[in-house]
């Protein structure tokens, strides 16, 4: 089966900065795709290049086995990650329009935008003005213009970025309900919990580089032995002495502590039980996070807890 | 539908729907039509009323014969000067004066006219009023007209005689055009500076429009949700065409004002047995096809320049700065046209300025109607116009394709010119 978006050896630089070095990617058909990388690494750069508006230096890229041109933008719905309306157009001809330029038959026009504005709560909002609605509702009428097409690929750039835990908890019941229908999501966001939760593919680029990619649970098994969780009350600074201690990754309230070959987790936790007030010592596959400050390095790496 | 025509249909709806657009096409015209209307009705209003005149005639023979030459009529048929003569000597001039002058102030008379007593030879005379602009031609021309009979008179010409050296004299200016000759006082070179003054306002006014709605794009970036459907090349494409649209809309529904206006002032001039609008010359086809056809070149050629700047900058007040250069060749255009090489129009510079594609717009515009220009210049200016397009359309693309998704510093020129290298 032809991979829903494929990348072979692809680079772009502006100048004499190179955005992103020979990346090859493979989203399989009918995934949910993380494409996780700190700000600045080449995601947006990677995903214009999908979507044909950049075009790449050398490598080629391929939507559903064809190359990339101005044909291959209608298969595809695009949530870029600055996001924009037109301010002075009210909410349905908007979408209606954004509709048209994908394709959407005229027909079909009214029903599909009726029914959208619906899915969101927003159906007495259509004949408002962009510009009168507010930053989360102008979100979910981005998102509407990305799907409206019914597309088979989907590009969402932070997606729930500006949603408030409602709102993003029915953008997280659309997405699963497209994956259902055998959408392919292409999902970009520095947000590892998110990531975490909905994605079965990831890919990891930093400085335009690939670093990790696969299958969720294959990376976080292959990543996952010997790692441990601690929620703590206190100072965990001592964690680091720890015997068979490779790395710790605290967040304040736990820690992760990714222990060195041959480490022995019930030695640590005896070692420590005299010293720290816990509540918790679990072994565990590493979050993404943890997978994703290895990886990266701490330097470049996004704490879990920031959006920005 | 193809994509180019949704994009360019969005602007051209947004655009006409938009009050502005509805005021301005709506508002200008009647504004101009109430305007003009007003200064006619306010000049005929003051032109109309009666004027009570003191006259100090120190000559002593001027007055009877002003009197018989100042017979102007109200349309009441009236008379609208009366006269009334004040005595005084040199001597007692000045006080006379101040006298009249207080009289004027206090409403008793309109203003005074002071004759001196050698009117004859020195052919001055002083009228004092309020506003003296307001008869002061009608009694200038009368006055002149008196002091020339009294010196026929005596020079010993028969008094039955005198009216035939007054017989109104016109000069008939007949130009001569491949269609015919046919009278000209002026309307000629009033229908090339209108066309060209629509040109030049449609120009400047919609090509800043276009680049504030490219600039908008950009700094709402809803640019990069519009390329997810289309090629930028499409983007621009289609908003110029949807702008030029809008734009062709507006000079349609002026240009039917006033050819209204013009039908209905035609038929009061001929009703008035005639004037100057009845010889309005006839607007051949040459200028209508070379009026839509340097309207869409220089609107594409400027609306290209326009993106191209527009594409490079990320706020309205950078815009305004940049726009500057492209603006001030437009306003160029426009002065030059003014100047007498081209009112004459035949010169070789005025063939050659004519002819640069920046200028063609406006110069070859209002060449047309003055000089009558050979057909192979017009041609030529065209085929420059659209040679020039087609170079400018190319690096616009480039610019404006990477532009578009560029914020931040405006690039200078080396970094420009990286953007024209990139694919």
């Amino acid at each position: 089966m032809a991979a829903a978006i494929e990348l072979q050896g692809v680079s772009k630089s502006y100048g004499s900065v190179h955005a992103v070095s020979s990346l090859d990617l493979r989203v399989p058909e009918g995934s949910v795709y993380g494409f996780l990388g700190p700000n600045g690494s080449g995601k947006t750069t990677t995903i214009r290049m999908i979507m044909n508006i950049l075009v790449p230096d050398q490598g080629s890229l391929f939507i559903q086995g064809r190359s990339v041109s101005k044909d291959t933008k209608d298969v595809i719905g695009y949530l870029p990650e600055e996001r924009g309306l037109y301010p002075k157009m009210k909410v349905a001809e908007l979408i209606r329009f954004f509709a048209e330029l994908k394709n959407v038959p005229r027909s079909d026009l009214e029903r599909r935008v009726r029914y959208w504005l619906e899915r969101v709560d927003l159906a007495d909002w259509g004949a408002k003005k962009v510009n009168e609605l507010s930053k989360g509702m102008q979100q979910k009428i981005q998102f509407i213009v990305s799907v409206i097409a019914d597309p088979p690929i989907l590009i969402l750039d932070e997606p729930s970025s500006g949603l408030d835990p409602v709102n993003a908890n029915l953008l997280r019941e659309i997405l699963l309900e497209l994956r259902s229908q055998g959408k392919t999501i292409l999902f970009s966001t520095h947000r590892m919990e998110e990531a975490e939760r909905l994605c079965d593919h990831i890919c990891l680029i930093s400085k335009g580089h690939k670093v990790l990619d696969g299958e969720l649970n294959a990376i976080r098994n292959s990543a996952g032995k010997g790692t441990v969780r601690i929620d703590y009350r206190g100072d965990a600074q001592i964690l680091r002495r720890g015997p068979g201690v490779a790395s710790v990754a605290d967040y304040g309230n736990y820690a992760e502590v990714q222990m060195a070959p041959g480490g022995e987790p019930a030695a640590l936790l005896r070692w420590l039980a005299p010293q720290l007030e816990m509540t918790r010592f679990e072994m565990q596959a590493p979050s993404l996070n943890q997978i994703f400050l290895d990886s990266v390095g701490a330097t470049t790496a996004v704490p879990a807890a920031h959006g920005g | 539908m193809s994509k180019l025509l949704i994009i360019a249909k969005r602007e051209y709806v947004q655009r006409v729907k938009s009050k502005g657009f509805v005021i301005f096409t709506i508002l200008l015209p009647a504004l101009m039509a109430g305007y003009i209307l007003f200064i006619v009705a306010i000049s005929r209003a003051s032109q109309n009323q009666p004027s009570h005149l003191a006259v100090i005639d120190l000559s002593g023979e001027i007055l009877p014969v002003l009197r018989q030459e100042l017979t102007d009529k109200l349309s009441n048929g009236k008379p609208k000067f009366t006269i009334e003569a004040v005595t005084a000597t040199p001597a007692t001039l000045p006080q006379a004066e101040r006298r009249l002058e207080q009289a004027v102030l206090a409403g008793r008379y309109t203003g005074f006219l002071v004759l001196p007593a050698d009117i004859l030879t020195s052919h001055t005379a002083q009228y004092h009023a309020k506003n003296v602009i307001l008869d002061g031609q009608t009694i200038q021309n009368r006055l002149r007209d008196a002091v020339t009979r009294v010196r026929l008179r005596q020079a010993g010409i028969a008094a039955d005689q005198v009216p035939q050296y007054f017989a109104a004299f016109d000069l008939q200016g007949l130009r001569i055009t491949p269609e015919g000759e046919r009278q000209d006082q002026g309307q000629t070179l009033a229908l090339a500076y209108i066309l060209g003054g629509l040109l030049y306002f449609v120009l400047i006014f919609y090509g800043m429009n276009f680049m504030s709605s490219v600039v908008e794009e950009k700094t709402s970036r809803v640019a990069e949700v519009v390329l997810s459907s289309v090629s930028a090349f499409g983007l621009l494409m289609g908003k110029i065409l949807g702008v030029a649209g809008a734009a062709l809309t507006q000079a349609c529904i002026w240009g039917a004002c006033l050819a209204l206006v013009g039908a209905y002032s035609a038929v009061v001039a001929s009703a008035a047995g005639g004037g100057w609008l009845r010889h309005i010359p006839p607007i051949g086809p040459m200028i209508y096809i070379s009026f839509i056809i340097f309207f869409v070149l220089g609107f594409l050629l400027y609306s290209s320049l326009y993106a191209a700047v527009g594409a490079t900058v990320s706020s309205e007040q950078e815009m305004r700065q940049s726009a500057m250069p492209i603006t001030l060749l437009i306003v160029a255009a426009f002065f030059i046209s003014f100047t007498p090489m081209m009112q004459v129009g035949t010169s070789l510079t005025a063939v050659i300025l004519s002819e640069i594609p920046f200028f063609a717009p406006i110069l070859m515009m209002v060449r047309i109607p003055i000089a009558n220009p050979p057909f192979w210049q017009i041609a030529l200016s065209w085929a420059l116009c659209a040679a020039t397009l087609v170079i400018i359309i190319q690096f616009t693309a480039k610019i404006y394709r990477v532009g578009i998704l560029m914020t931040g510093k405006r690039p200078n020129l080396p970094e420009l010119l990286r953007w024209l290298k990139y694919s």
